[in-house]
């Protein structure tokens, strides 16, 4: 009877002042983090950001020009790839199309050189894991996409690593199996306990499905969060723009303690939470995100209340995004859930909308 | 008929757009005909032509003037494959072309993957090193190797003077320098077939090998070895067919153990201009090509197994 991988012990991370250079150009440049044992972390930015180096800087493959990797506490910058014991599942999968599903899952634990008996088992357990027992025989250019993702997966956990990184490996997937496959490996880390290192581009997937979201910008971190914490209090407008739509107001302003006020070239004020972030010299801008802003009655005690018309109008189907005119130079986009009892506007309505101070936060 | 209905005149519309549609397919089909029917005459005209009266002619005897295409006899078929000289230079042929896929394959293989690994810019450097000796006459390189391994040949100088051996070895005419010239010259058509396939297996599966623990060797042995062996199979089909029909480099630098099956046919075609004897020959040697190509099909429909290299 095969056994099931039981749960793993996940082991922390931690990147010391890591930087590369290919020769005058630098794709990271001094990222520090630590990744907690057992968490589930996105790298997150654009292409060129550097979150793919940093993986491979983890995995092995390429080497630091300066700095340290250390994990459970070890340095391993000086250790080879293959001596690492990392579980990873690439972008394209990688399985080697030589091989059958079998022999792909068992191809890390001959390397490992366990028994024909325990690699049976282990292979069995580890398909069993990702719910395709049966498939051993199976080539690989037998399975679909999603099956193929699922070997990896299996092939990556069947030596039971304590770190598991993955590049961007639901990328060529279309959007239904991205969810399932989505909701699988969250399933797999609860079960597991497994620290997992997640590389995309994807806001939606760091959003949903990290502990901690390290966003990266042009070779740099620019914020390490919850995904509470990078959607509500954005470090800076890079952060803000990547993660979720953003209105920016920006104007001549005051920051008095936590809050500040901000005025536009079009004259209107704006009352919202100081963050700390880019408050000097007197310019600030501003942020406020598109469901914040809602329709408020003639009276209302927000401080932020203006009245605008409807200059164009986007259907989402389970909501409406609205771009509501407030100023001569202000527009502001807003977005709306659907319900029966709403009425979608039209064009040219006029309406007053407002949001709490709370919303609002410098960048 | 009146009253016609509105569909009725749609469909009338259909079948003419139809039989306009597959005249001018017709006279696409005509047109594509036109461009390569030079082609095929030339074909037609020197190749399959002279290949079916060479084949008229295998069938003749020495007595009858075989112009005619009588198909009157096996007899030299007969005595090619039953005469003891013709079944050796046969397996010498066979033989010889062997040992020249293998050397060619251990010095190619290296050779590729180093092609296949380097930068860009070192590799535009690099190809041509393999090219360049395409373009030049094969007569000028087996003659070359006359000189190399001749006895008062740099080869033997050298090792004379560093005082490894008292007599010159004897390196050409014989099987040593059969060897030589005929690995040299067919190098090219291994390393370009292997540095293909090499050129298009993923970075990805080495880094996956490697992170799922197997050292350098063993992603080498098991990973990229597996995945080149296309590369491997075409390039020794290529080297071994054109190997068994060898002519100028075993005439050159062989001896007279070393004759192969093209020899002995311009040996009968020049010398003992017995032609039909000769047209046999060389039908064998065409029907042992074909034979060794259709098992290398066989064999190499596990690279549709393979299937694309990427999901």
């Amino acid at each position: 009877m095969a056994r099931t991988l039981g749960a793993l012990k996940g082991a922390g991370i931690t990147l010391r002042d890591l930087t590369k250079r290919y020769g005058r150009v630098e794709a990271l440049r001094g990222a520090s983090l630590e990744i907690e044992a057992g968490h589930f972390v996105t790298l997150l930015g654009p292409s060129g950001s550097g979150k793919t180096t940093t993986l491979m800087m983890i995995a092995g493959f390429v080497i630091p020009t300066s700095g340290d990797i250390l994990i459970d506490g070890e340095s391993v910058v000086g250790t080879p790839a293959y001596k690492r014991n990392l579980g990873m599942v690439f972008q394209h999968y990688s399985l080697f199309p030589h091989m059958n599903v079998y022999k792909n899952i068992a191809f890390p634990l001959e390397m490992r050189r366990m028994s024909r008996r325990e690699i049976q088992s282990r292979v069995h357990s580890a398909l069993d894991l990702v719910r395709l027992a049966g498939l051993e025989e199976r080539r690989i250019n037998q399975l679909s996409g999603g099956q193929q993702q699922r070997i990896a997966l299996a092939r990556a956990l069947v030596y039971e690593p304590s770190v598991l990184l993955l590049d961007e490996p639901l990328g060529a997937l279309d959007l239904k199996l991205r969810q399932e496959l989505q909701s699988e490996l969250l399933r797999l880390h609860e079960r597991l306990g497994v620290t997992i290192v997640y590389v995309t581009h994807d806001q939606g997937e760091a959003l949903t499905m990290s502990d901690r979201v390290v966003v990266m910008d042009a070779g740099a971190i620019a914020q390490i969060g919850t995904p509470e914490e990078l959607y509500k209090r954005p470090a800076n407008r890079f952060v803000a723009d990547f993660i979720g739509e953003s209105n920016f107001i920006s104007g001549t302003g005051r920051v008095q303690g936590a809050r500040f006020t901000l005025q536009t070239r079009d004259g209107l004020r704006f009352v919202g939470t100081a963050t700390g972030a880019g408050s000097d010299q007197g310019t600030l801008t501003a942020v406020v995100r598109p469901e914040c802003i809602v329709p408020v009655p003639e009276t209302s005690d927000l401080p932020n209340v203006f009245s605008g018309e409807v200059r164009s109008i986007v259907y989402l189907g389970d909501a409406v995004k609205y771009e509501i005119g407030i100023g001569s130079e202000t527009t502001l986009t807003v977005k709306w859930a659907l319900r029966a009892a709403v009425n979608v506007l039209q064009r040219g309505d006029r309406l007053r909308v407002g949001w709490a101070v709370e919303d609002m936060v410098t960048v | 008929m009146g009253g016609r209905g509105h569909g009725d005149r749609l469909e009338i519309v259909n079948t003419d757009g139809r039989w306009r549609l597959r005249w001018l397919y017709a006279r696409e089909q005509a047109f594509f005909f036109l461009l390569v029917t030079p082609a095929l005459v030339l074909i037609a005209v020197f190749l399959v032509y002279p290949l079916w009266r060479m084949f008229a002619l295998s069938f003749g005897s020495a007595e009858s003037v075989a112009i005619d295409f009588d198909f009157e006899t096996f007899d030299q078929y007969r005595r090619a494959i039953s005469t003891r000289i013709y079944q050796n230079v046969f397996l010498t042929t066979f033989w010889i072309s062997f040992l020249t896929t293998l050397g060619c394959l251990v010095a190619a293989y290296p050779v590729a993957y180093l092609l296949a690994s380097v930068s860009e810019r070192t590799r535009t450097i690099l190809i041509p090193l393999i090219v360049v000796p395409f373009w030049t006459s094969l007569l000028v390189r087996t003659f070359a190797w006359r000189i190399i391994l001749g006895r008062n040949g740099p080869i033997n100088d050298t090792l004379e003077w560093l005082g490894l051996i008292d007599q010159p070895l004897s390196l050409v005419f014989n099987r040593t320098g059969t060897l030589v010239g005929m690995i040299h010259i067919m190098l090219p058509f291994m390393v370009l077939p292997i540095y293909a396939v090499m050129r298009g297996i993923p970075r990805e599966y080495l880094q996956a090998a490697e992170n799922l623990g197997a050292g350098p060797f063993n992603t080498w042995w098991r990973v990229y070895l597996p995945l080149s062996l296309p590369g491997v199979g075409a390039g020794a089909l290529l080297v071994f067919i054109l190997s068994i029909g060898f002519f100028i480099t075993p005439a050159m630098l062989g001896g007279a153990r070393d004759r192969m099956i093209s020899n002995m046919i311009e040996i009968q075609i020049n010398q003992v201009n017995n032609w039909e004897f000769a047209s046999a020959l060389a039908f064998l040697l065409l029907a042992a090509t074909l034979l060794l190509y259709f098992v290398y099909a066989r064999l190499m429909s596990f690279e549709k197994l393979y299937g694309e290299q990427r999901g």
